[in-house]
């Protein structure tokens, strides 16, 4: 097995993404275990340290990490590398949330489903970051091994300075309901919204801060801030795309974290709340159930008025939420980089062992 | 942790009073994206039409309540048509965007070989004349 190396592609590689940083993430538990290895994508953000997908040399010794969150040529290349191969599934959004507000990301998604039963039969072993994306790969007629890993996440990037302005500005004394993730209709941010609605007439100092970027889903953003104008609703802020202190910032004035989401392959922002002891509200849907486990609440659906109540049950009642952080901590551990990389180093070095070819 | 809370007084008030009562997302008016525009870039154009082969038959009804029920009796009427119609057209597209995925793909493989076989030959011409 001389000169193997262990390459991770990726469709894009972007500052701040929960991919890009799994990835990098990935290439130090890869270098920790003495091995060579290189990050390529097909796009890349200036400054990253990755390389362009043209310059990729690859030999039949050499192994392929590839990363599928999207739709991309790629998913029709590989399967010619004569490499052995891995893939890592981070789920895709599904196309239907993006047909009313944006044909490209329409387009592309679809173009990631077809590209991720394209490759069914290329993969050796394919590692899935949830019980939910692995039901996806076989329902897509994967026949290989699926192993689940959760994301890798170094959680002592958290410890480092927040952004002082945020603080300052918002640590009086409201209620601060937060979202973190971009403004995707998947997210359904107008049920945060409404529910908003429904807590404020309940505590009127109450401030709801939806962190993240529009970038691509303008026309969503623009009929999201129609609906608050229409709900007549103050102190409903966007924030737009954040720097790293600011989100740290973010998590850190919370009182609640709350998520509608329908649809999420893993949800790295529920570990972010559990680590910054900040209690979750989300909807059952998609991956959100296995990431929270037995923490956090739960909601069987998105009636806003019992979730406005359970806001206001758990702002207002200090041992509710101390119980509630508690189960949240206790499920954190699961997620340490510790386990986690533990569960992807075995894997690894099964899989270089031959265990799943 | 899913802990069932019971709401309060005050959040049956606010069902009583409020739900129902206030607008709903779908009613919100919003700008349309502009009309799909036809790539270019050929993979692009198959990746679109893919993505836009399957009709579906019945649209997202929106609007409020009277309105619903007009355009779902609308659709009512014109189910014998419109649902084999979309059908048809539906094996149409899947049988194309297919056939031009495979096509596409040829041509790339046909294309990364006329490349090699042009290196070569131009490796050839070198060798037999030292240049």
């Amino acid at each position: 097995m001389n000169d193997m190396k262990i390459i991770q592609l990726l469709p894009t590689v972007s500052y701040g993404d929960a991919v890009s940083n799994y990835a990098f993430e990935i290439e130090k538990v890869i270098k920790s275990m003495e091995l060579d290895t290189e990050i390529y994508a097909e796009i890349s953000e200036k400054n990253v340290p990755v390389k362009n997908v043209s310059e990729m040399h690859i030999s039949e010794n050499d192994v392929l990490i590839y990363h599928m969150s999207t739709g991309s040529e790629l998913n029709f290349r590989i399967d010619n590398f004569p490499c052995r191969k891995i893939m890592i599934h981070h789920n895709i959004t599904p196309p239907e949330f993006f047909r009313p507000y944006n044909h490209e990301l329409f387009a592309l998604t679809s173009y990631g489903y077809t590209g991720l039963e394209h490759l069914n039969s290329t993969f050796n072993l394919c590692i899935a970051d949830s019980e939910y994306n692995k039901n996806q790969l076989i329902e897509y007629g994967y026949k290989c091994n699926i192993k689940v890993c959760p994301v890798l996440i170094n959680f002592s990037k958290y410890k480092s300075v927040p952004d002082i302005s945020v603080m300052k500005r918002y640590s009086d004394n409201f209620t601060n309901i937060i979202f973190v993730g971009r403004i995707a209709p998947n997210k359904k941010h107008e049920d945060i919204i409404k529910t908003f609605y429904f807590y404020k007439k309940i505590n009127p100092k109450a401030r709801l801060i939806l962190v993240g970027s529009w970038n691509g889903t303008e026309i969503y953003y623009e009929r999201l801030k129609k609906y608050v104008e229409t709900l007549g609703i103050d102190d409903v802020i966007f924030t737009g795309h954040v720097k790293f202190s600011e989100i740290i910032s973010y998590y850190r004035i919370a009182d609640v974290f709350l998520c509608m989401s329908r649809h999420e392959g893993f949800c790295v922002p529920l570990l972010e709340s559990m680590f910054f002891n900040v209690p979750v509200i989300a909807v059952n849907a998609g991956a959100v159930p296995e990431t929270l486990g037995n923490s956090g609440i739960l909601l069987p659906d998105s009636d806003p008025i019992r979730t406005a109540g359970i806001i206001h049950k758990i702002v207002t009642n200090q041992n509710l939420r101390r119980n509630i952080v508690r189960s949240q901590r206790i499920r954190l551990r699961d997620f340490s980089y510790g386990k986690t990389s533990g569960i992807l180093k075995n894997l690894l070095t099964n899989f270089l062992k031959g265990e799943y070819t | 942790m899913n802990n069932s809370i019971n709401t309060e007084k005050i959040m049956s008030r606010i069902r009583r009073e409020l739900n129902g009562k206030i607008p709903d997302f779908e009613d919100i008016p919003y700008k349309k994206p502009s009309g799909t525009e036809i790539p270019a870039n050929p993979d692009k154009a198959i990746r679109n039409a893919g993505a836009y082969s399957y009709v579906h038959p019945y649209r997202l009804f929106t609007g409020n309540k009277f309105k619903i029920l007009i355009k779902k009796s609308i659709r009512k009427v014109l189910d014998f048509y419109i649902v084999p119609l979309t059908e048809e057209q539906n094996n149409f597209n899947a049988s194309t965007v297919s056939a031009l995925t495979s096509m596409r793909n040829t041509q790339k493989k046909l294309i990364e070989r006329i490349e090699k076989l042009e290196q070569e030959n131009k490796r050839l011409i070198q060798d037999l004349y030292g240049e």
